[in-house]
């Protein structure tokens, strides 16, 4: 199993925290955190990896570049990305195309960059100056970066965006206002799983239903678990790039709390949502033609 | 007026070494290796540092660099640069002078063909033989017509035949051209041939100037002798020609038949490696062979020297130390001398020629 | 005997075709590693058209080109200047030798984070990377060529009455020239490794750059293309001065 090292996977760290996978009888052989969805798409292609807590996009490019046969079998979340800007420089949104701006992000692929295309579609930006000021980076360098004063403005995941603002920024943008009912992170499991354990993929489902519901439920609690998971799983598991970055940064339940609650945890996923995002990113040439949404989705173990 | 002089010249190989060099003269400087006439000719071409006084023509030329003294040099190893083509190699010294293409490309053509090189002008160095870059390096050095030729050893490279050719080329030319010249060599023969007069250098120092055959038969001390190498000397008391180009000599009692197209011989001489001792008589005609007793043995480094008595006569033979070592031979031993043909060199006059 | 030599040029091509249908068919067949699905010969030869047609690829050739070129020429330039130099006079080579040394060894990249830090991302920094890796090299070469010269060729040069200078430009430096050329011939193919890895670190636009968004789409199909762009490259620019100096010195050497 591998997850990314955001609030995204909330449930995923709930569910170990509370022993829910042992319960149903799951062991896990492995549970490897990785700081970009990126990171963990290119993992999960290389072969050892059957369960994954990962960002939408992604995984359709892991579906749809590297062949890797997978399917979506429940959400995680939906919404749950951010713009965060120096409030100092930038007033609203147009400020982002001034020349001496800079913007961090995360590299093509992301689901980030992909909200990011879809803010400047929404407010008729002028591309070529944004890509310019561009300086591409993982979030925890982001945040760094922030903190350091070098960057200006960011396009961030939660509960990176969250942090940000401990650091004087403010939240311009968040995903439910450029990118209505926007597919956060979604569980995946390698077709070869469900095709021989289906047993296993719907116990891993329920566990997520589970997770998910607690959360909902005892907020408070949920983000004191996931702040002690991300603080303890942040120290050992980090490639050492961002490792050192992170280590800065103190991810404490207060964070998490206001960060979870930008976020709407649920394991529902829209197929035409996933749809418009599959067409979306073959526009943006990130995979070569478009594909039905179906070839991707087997949501026969949701309820 | 001496047209090269040294005065005290010194370094680290020579050691005051005076020497004059008359003006249109071929001096030969004679000596083994590691004497210093390499270095002698560095000096008079202005390529090392030295103490003491060149003058040409009685001015000193000290101060002047390698390239302002005017002369051409002939190195040993050729030194024929190897991104010029012939012809190129030959104009250098012409480019370097910035002379115009027509007076360069016109003097390039007369050594060409001065050197018999004109098919070889448009060649590199790589593809030619020993004897054509003989002839390319020394073109280039007469290009700029320098007051002073020096030559290092121009044919030590050479095998028999091409030499031999070469040798009289240049002789033709130098007389020819009649400039001032030193040429190096440690060949004894060669010397004879080529030089007015030969100066003898050992150790850095000079030990004898004279004609080639004054220092030949009268050697200045022990150094010069045994470079030379003590050849054997017999006056003729008696000649006769049996025609056909054949001469009969009679030297101290022992009878020699000789090649040679005149009839009066004076001298003969034998160098002591072309005197052949055998154990016993050799089949063949019984011609230029004598019987003889060994008198001494003495060994040198890495010859043996013997010394047998024919006649009233005391020939001198010199062979390798493992041959002599195979051949069992002890003082008072009786064997037979052949003497090699080819090797006697003969004099007509008194004086030698 | 005959028959072997003339069939020899055209038998080159053969492994390269064996290669290629070895690939073609081994990604059809998906015999690839991890769970990747390796893209065929085809597959990347589409992709090639693909963005040649869009642009994409010849505006990230472009600026990886321009930057190799102005480095590569500017340390090329000033690596010949020093070299003679140094080559030719011992006093300076002496006195310049020792800081040569320590800096010589530094891999071109190993100056990437300082460089990051006092010029910033720009265009600068990949020029000054270029000029760094190919600066040191060709100097050493050059210096190397020089003074490796026979000693018998200067010295007969100066008794047909050359200058100093006139020998250093007329025996010493085409002397030199093979040397010359084996340092410019090795930094060229070196300079577009070096520029590719830049990108990759560091800088947004180029080839590098391009590899690196198409790993984080994971674009495999890309990823070679660019890969192949970087093979011709290196390629062509080593064959172009193994070209000029057969042109230049094939007569002699």
């Amino acid at each position: 199993m591998a997850v990314e090292f955001m609030d995204h996977a909330a449930s995923a760290y709930i569910s170990q925290d509370k022993g829910w996978f042992e319960e149903e009888g799951l062991k896990l052989t492995a549970y490897e955190s990785y700081v970009t969805g990126m990171a963990l798409a290119s993992a999960l292609a290389r072969g050892d990896i059957q369960v994954a807590y990962i960002c939408l996009v992604p995984a359709i490019n892991t579906y749809a570049n590297a062949g890797v046969p997978i399917k979506v079998v429940a959400g995680t979340h939906k919404y749950g990305y951010g713009l965060v800007v120096n409030p100092n420089k930038i007033k609203t949104v147009k400020d982002l195309e001034k020349p001496d701006i800079r913007l961090g992000c995360v590299r093509e692929g992301g689901a980030v960059d992909v909200l990011l295309h879809k803010t400047i579609d929404k407010y008729n930006l002028d591309e070529g100056k944004i890509l310019d000021s561009i300086q591409r980076m993982n979030p925890p360098k982001q945040v760094l970066a922030i903190k350091m004063g070098q960057l200006d403005a960011a396009f961030l995941p939660e509960q990176w965006a969250t942090m940000a603002e401990e650091f004087g920024f403010e939240m311009l943008l968040m995903s439910q206002d450029v990118w209505p009912e926007m597919q956060g992170s979604v569980l995946v499991v390698k077709e070869d799983l469900i095709r021989n354990h289906p047993d296993i993929v719907e116990s891993l489902v329920n566990v997520s239903q589970k997770a998910t519901d607690w959360a909902n439920q005892h907020p408070q609690e949920a983000s004191e678990v996931v702040a002690q998971q991300l603080q303890a799983v942040g120290g050992s598991l980090f490639p050492a790039e961002a490792a050192e970055a992170a280590a800065k940064l103190e991810i404490t339940p207060e964070i998490l709390l206001r960060s979870m609650t930008r976020l709407e945890y649920t394991t529902a996923v829209d197929p035409e949502v996933v749809q418009g995002t599959i067409d979306y990113i073959a526009g943006l040439g990130y995979i070569k033609s478009s594909f039905n949404a179906e070839e991707i989705l087997d949501l026969r173990f949701l309820k | 007026m001496p047209s090269i002089e040294l005065r005290n010249i010194s370094n680290y190989v020579c050691h005051d070494v005076n020497l004059k060099i008359f003006d249109k003269e071929l001096l030969v400087l004679l000596g083994p290796n590691g004497a210093g006439k390499t270095t002698l000719l560095n000096i008079i071409a202005g390529l090392i540092d030295y103490q003491g006084s060149v003058l040409f023509d009685g001015k000193a030329v000290d101060k002047l660099p390698a390239s302002k003294r005017r002369i051409g040099y002939l190195f040993q190893e050729l030194a024929l640069f190897p991104h010029l083509d012939v012809a190129s190699n030959i104009a250098y010294s012409l480019k370097v002078q910035k002379q115009s293409q027509n007076e360069l490309e016109a003097r390039v053509d007369k050594l060409l063909q001065m050197m018999k090189i004109n098919h070889l002008s448009h060649r590199y160095p790589k593809n030619l033989s020993g004897g054509e870059k003989q002839r390319v390096a020394l073109a280039r050095a007469l290009a700029p017509a320098p007051d002073v030729l020096l030559l290092d050893e121009p044919l030590s490279s050479l095998d028999m035949q091409t030499s031999k050719y070469l040798k009289m080329e240049l002789k033709q030319v130098l007389n020819k051209l009649g400039i001032t010249t030193i040429y190096v060599t440690h060949d004894l023969i060669e010397a004879e041939e080529m030089a007015d007069r030969t100066a003898i250098i050992q150790g850095g120092r000079i030990q004898q100037v004279a004609a080639p055959l004054e220092v030949f038969f009268h050697p200045n001390n022990d150094l010069v002798s045994d470079f030379i190498g003590a050849p054997n000397i017999l006056n003729c008391d008696y000649c006769r020609s049996l025609g056909q180009g054949i001469v009969e000599v009679n030297c101290n009692g022992l009878k020699i038949i000789i090649p040679h197209d005149g009839d009066v011989i004076h001298r003969i001489a034998l160098l002591p490696g072309d005197i052949y001792i055998s154990n016993t008589n050799p089949p063949g005609p019984q011609m230029n062979r004598f019987k003889g007793l060994i008198t001494s043995i003495k060994p040198t480094s890495n010859t043996t020297r013997v010394e047998v008595k024919v006649g009233k006569r005391i020939l001198l033979a010199e062979m390798s130390r493992h041959i002599f070592e195979d051949m069992d031979l002890v003082v008072g031993k009786e064997v037979f001398l052949i003497l090699k043909l080819k090797r006697i060199r003969v004099y007509e006059n008194k004086n030698g020629r | 005997m005959n028959r072997l030599k003339q069939l020899k040029p055209g038998w080159g091509i053969v492994p390269v075709v064996i290669f290629l249908g070895i690939w073609e068919m081994a990604a059809r067949l998906n015999f690839t590693p991890g769970q990747f699905s390796f893209p065929a010969f085809s597959t990347v030869l589409m992709e090639f058209y693909y963005l040649t047609a869009n642009g994409v690829l010849g505006d990230s050739f472009l600026s990886s080109l321009v930057r190799v070129l102005i480095g590569f020429s500017a340390g090329s330039i000033a690596g010949l200047v020093m070299g003679i130099i140094m080559g030719w006079r011992e006093v300076i080579n002496k006195a310049l030798n020792p800081i040569v040394s320590l800096l010589y060894p530094i891999p071109a990249l190993g100056w990437l984070p300082l460089l990051m830090l006092w010029l910033g991302i720009g265009e600068a920094l990949p020029i000054t990377i270029i000029f760094i890796c190919s600066f040191f090299p060709i100097l050493y070469n050059t210096a190397t060529g020089i003074r490796t010269v026979d000693r018998n060729y200067v010295q007969v040069a100066r008794t047909l009455g050359a200058s100093d200078i006139k020998i250093l430009t007329t025996v010493a430096m085409p002397l030199a020239l093979p040397n010359i050329f084996t340092g410019l011939r090795l930094e060229a193919g070196m300079a577009w490794r070096v520029i590719i890895a830049a990108e990759m670190v560091a800088i947004p636009t180029g080839i590098g750059a391009l590899m690196m968004k198409a790993e984080s789409l994971m674009r495999i199909d890309i990823i070679i293309v660019c890969l192949i762009v970087l093979a011709v490259m290196c390629l062509s620019f080593e064959r172009f001065f193994a070209f000029l100096e057969t042109r230049l010195t094939g007569q002699w050497r």
